[in-house]
């Protein structure tokens, strides 16, 4: 086995090499391709969100050849059914005529899921694809099925065009560990992309990563020592986005509805590991949770009327109640002075 | 088990500089405690005359009371070491090294990078100085420590001033003269005394007095100067005659109006008067009324017992004198001749108006008439023989029949509340006269008996709760939202519309 330090130099490492690897295809991105390889690491699914045409099945798409996992793509339309992506029994004969049931199983039994656009299927559709993400198995007809481990869903959403679309509800869009915007691309990034797009470019990806080097990482993600202190900062930050707790700002009260659940804080603790041992750091800081608040916070709090209709950002939120956690904090209801 | 011995050495080195700089924190506040019971002493030897800082004890018990509170302070505000460790931290930017080792160490919690993280921390620790580990913080108590300390020394040279002050050398002199004078803080001020006891002038200040010599005879002194001095003191005795007449003057004009001490309160109430006190009231108020006084005035005492006191006494007469008069009492009183009355009772009646006025507000806000409202007058005693009837012919111009507000009746006729302007009834007018003279003219419909309503007050109170509760569901919702719900609707029923053509097509 090898010594923890080589082990964390690994991760750093094979984030380098992915990072170049998808820079072949994709343009920019850089914070896109880190939030996923965190998500990838805690052993959690994200949800991805941007305009059309931003390149988020393509990023997904070389991401699997990257890892060298399955990757399956199920494109979700109002009349998909739960069947179509778990499997279903069906009807066989053997040699001797005899008919019995053979399950044929469905495209969520691959390793990275590319969920395209999950909001046009109707809820019972989702909630056939959530529950494999959150149980990592499948029943059908009673019999359970396990998912082949890294598991990793990645789902894919249009935050314009609502209309005849089915939003996943909070309590769904919770038991995703990330949500990762991608922003339109600059002005260079565009003309890279007018550069690998337009004219005859096929880069070969290799192979990074396989499935067990990714469970040894993830189980080395674990190890990662986090001081009292900083997960009161975590606590502290997820109990302020609550507005009817006393840490909660003017804003939280004014404009939130729900804040982040305990799956929040989860979250800003795995991430916060992963984001330490890139940093090249054997221990979780709170600027490592700062840095991963936003990705992991934004899909969980809800706002209210007052909030959607003013149109206020999430992340504007997120912001602030960063800039009010104190800096000097010790354990839970002490501040260092 | 790995040796973290290294670590260990770095961390009992942060703990020497802890233990010096709490050294340094309790000392500091021993000193400052000192100094502050130090300023306290000479303060109350200045007050009470009360030697303290003579006594050994004083400054025994003053530093062992300091050591003590200076303990406990230090004790209740001490730093950990993970506090110093996280501010660390903190200050260099070592994203929380030092306190997740010092914490997974002390601990014992198990981590596969623990060791690694330790000899980090170990490392950091290592290169940093003392002023960067605990760096002194100049916090207020060394602010605190400053002022005090000047304090104290401005306090001592006004105890003790040097020979080089001015003060100084008249101090000298003033002591030379006095044979009794002692060299303690207290001789100057008790020689001053002295010679302020000494003037012989009752109507001048013995100060101005006795600067004016002072100041012209130092010999120290050139002549402009001396006359700089003596001037205003000159000023100063000149004015004084002229001060006291002017007091004088004006304590006189005020003895003269009577007015020296204007009273605060009104009159007394009548149950607390004294039968000698009634009658003296009644002979004030016969000799008021010229005589003609109505006989509510000369009733017993039970009747003088229904007023509270005397403005709602005489708020009261001149219903009580207009019932008299219709029913044929040959005693009136002449209201045309109430301009020609003396300023107390101008200022009874402003008093008595305001009440009326009071009363004509509250009963001009019921606008509805009860067939069960009883008729009569006011509950006023004497007023049952009045005519409860509105009598719809009475003139309004007629400023010799004035009515106050609530003494009117209805007709028994129910009206809704919007048909003010629409309502039978006269519309009456009644005349008020004030302190100034003044008449307002208060036009006043479907009167009704003070303290009686008969709307019901939910009648009144359903309306606005209404109006209230509409205009707070349109306020929940936010304005941008309201266009976006129109449109909704809009949409909806534009595609409802397309789906039709299509099918009929």
């Amino acid at each position: 086995m090898q010594p923890p330090i080589e082990q964390a130099q690994a991760i750093q490492d094979a984030f380098v090499q992915i990072r170049e690897e998808l820079a072949k295809i994709i343009v920019g991105q850089h914070e896109v391709i880190q939030q996923l390889f965190i998500c990838l690491l805690c052993g959690g699914h994200a949800l991805i969100e941007g305009v059309p045409g931003l390149g988020k099945t393509l990023i997904v798409k070389s991401l699997s050849q990257i890892l060298d996992l399955r990757y399956s793509r199920i494109q979700f339309t109002p009349d998909l059914m739960p069947a179509d992506i778990l499997g279903t029994n069906m009807v066989k004969e053997d040699e001797r005529g005899s008919r019995y049931f053979e399950f044929f199983p469905g495209p969520i039994f691959g390793q990275l899921i590319l969920a395209d656009e999950i909001n046009r299927a109707s809820p019972k559709t989702q909630a056939a694809l959530l529950e494999a993400m959150q149980e990592e198995r499948v029943t059908v007809f009673g019999t359970e099925y396990p998912l082949q481990p890294p598991f990793m869903v990645l789902a894919t959403q249009n935050p314009i065009e609502m209309e005849g679309t089915y939003p996943l509800p909070e309590a769904q869009i919770d038991r995703f560990f990330f949500k990762v915007n991608i922003n339109y691309p600059a002005y260079d990034d565009l003309r890279g992309i007018i550069d690998k797009t337009t004219q005859e470019y096929q880069p070969d990806l290799q192979h990074i990563l396989h499935g067990p080097a990714i469970l040894e990482m993830r189980t080395l993600v674990k190890q990662v020592p986090i001081a009292e202190h900083v997960k009161s900062y975590a606590i502290r930050l997820v109990l302020s986005s609550h507005p009817e707790q006393s840490f909660a700002t003017d804003t939280v009260k004014q404009y939130v509805q729900f804040g982040a659940s305990p799956r929040g804080v989860q979250s800003l603790v795995l991430a916060g590991k992963v984001a330490a041992l890139l940093d090249g750091r054997y221990n979780v800081s709170r600027a490592d949770i700062r840095a991963v608040a936003k990705p992991a916070l934004r899909h969980r709090l809800v706002l209210n009327i007052k909030g959607a209709a003013e149109g206020i950002a999430v992340d504007q939120i997120i912001d602030e109640l960063v800039a009010s956690i104190p800096e000097k904090i010790t354990y839970p209801g002490k501040v260092y002075t | 088990m790995r040796d973290n011995s290294a670590f260990e050495q770095e961390l009992a080195r942060l703990k020497r500089g802890m233990r010096l700089a709490t050294l340094h924190h309790l000392l500091l506040r021993t000193l400052l405690i000192v100094l502050g019971l130090y300023t306290l002493a000479i303060g109350l030897e200045w007050l009470v005359a009360v030697n303290l800082r003579g006594e050994v004890a004083f400054y025994l018990l003053a530093l062992a009371l300091a050591l003590l509170l200076a303990g406990i302070s230090v004790f209740l505000t001490r730093k950990r070491i993970i506090d110093i460790l996280i501010d660390i931290d903190t200050r260099l930017a070592l994203h929380d090294r030092l306190s997740t080792a010092y914490e997974y160490h002390t601990a014992g919690k198990a981590s596969t990078f623990k060791n690694l993280l330790i000899d980090e921390a170990q490392q950091a620790l290592s290169h940093l100085t003392p002023k960067q580990m605990l760096p002194p913080n100049v916090a207020p108590l060394y602010r605190l420590f400053a002022v005090l300390i000047a304090l104290n020394l401005v306090l001592l040279l006004v105890e003790h001033p040097p020979e080089f002050w001015p003060q100084a050398s008249r101090t000298a002199q003033d002591e030379s003269q006095s044979p009794e004078t002692t060299d303690t803080p207290k001789a100057a001020p008790t020689s001053e005394v002295r010679e302020n006891t000494a003037t012989t002038s009752a109507d001048l200040p013995p100060k101005p007095q006795e600067e004016i010599p002072n100041a012209s005879h130092t010999p120290d002194m050139s002549q402009n100067s001396s006359l700089a001095t003596r001037n205003p003191a000159l000023k100063n005795v000149q004015g004084q005659p002229r001060e006291t007449a002017q007091d004088a003057d004006a304590g006189t004009r005020l003895e003269d109006i009577g007015l020296r001490e204007l009273p605060v309160q009104q009159s007394p109430q009548f149950q607390q008067l004294s039968t000698e006190e009634r009658n003296t009231l009644r002979n004030a108020l016969n000799q008021m009324l010229h005589d003609q006084a109505p006989p509510v005035i000369e009733d017993e005492r039970a009747t003088l017992d229904q007023r509270q006191n005397l403005e709602e006494m005489l708020a009261a007469l001149p219903d009580d004198l207009t019932s008299e008069e219709e029913s044929g009492d040959p005693l009136q009183v002449d209201r045309q001749n109430s301009p020609n009355q003396d300023e107390g009772q101008s200022e009874q009646e402003a008093n008595t108006s305001q009440n009326r006025s009071d009363n004509e507000t509250s009963s001009s806000v019921a606008q509805n008439r009860d067939d069960e409202r009883k008729p009569g007058g006011s509950g006023r005693g004497n007023a049952s023989n009045r005519d409860g009837d509105a009598d719809p012919d009475r003139d309004l111009a007629d400023e010799d029949s004035a009515f106050a507000a609530g003494h009117g009746t209805s007709d028994g006729q129910k009206l809704p509340p919007n048909t003010l302007d629409t309502a039978d009834g006269p519309a009456l007018q009644d005349n008020i006269l004030s302190a100034r003279q003044e008449q307002y003219t208060v036009p006043i419909r479907s009167v009704t008996q003070i303290g009686e309503s008969s709307l019901p007050e939910e009648e009144v109170v359903r309306v606005y709760r209404q109006e209230l509760e509409s205009i707070l569901h349109k306020d929940e919702i936010p304005l941008n939202y309201r266009e976006y719900i129109k449109n909704y609707f809009l949409l909806i029923g534009i595609r409802e519309d397309q789906t039709t053509h299509a099918t009929t097509d």
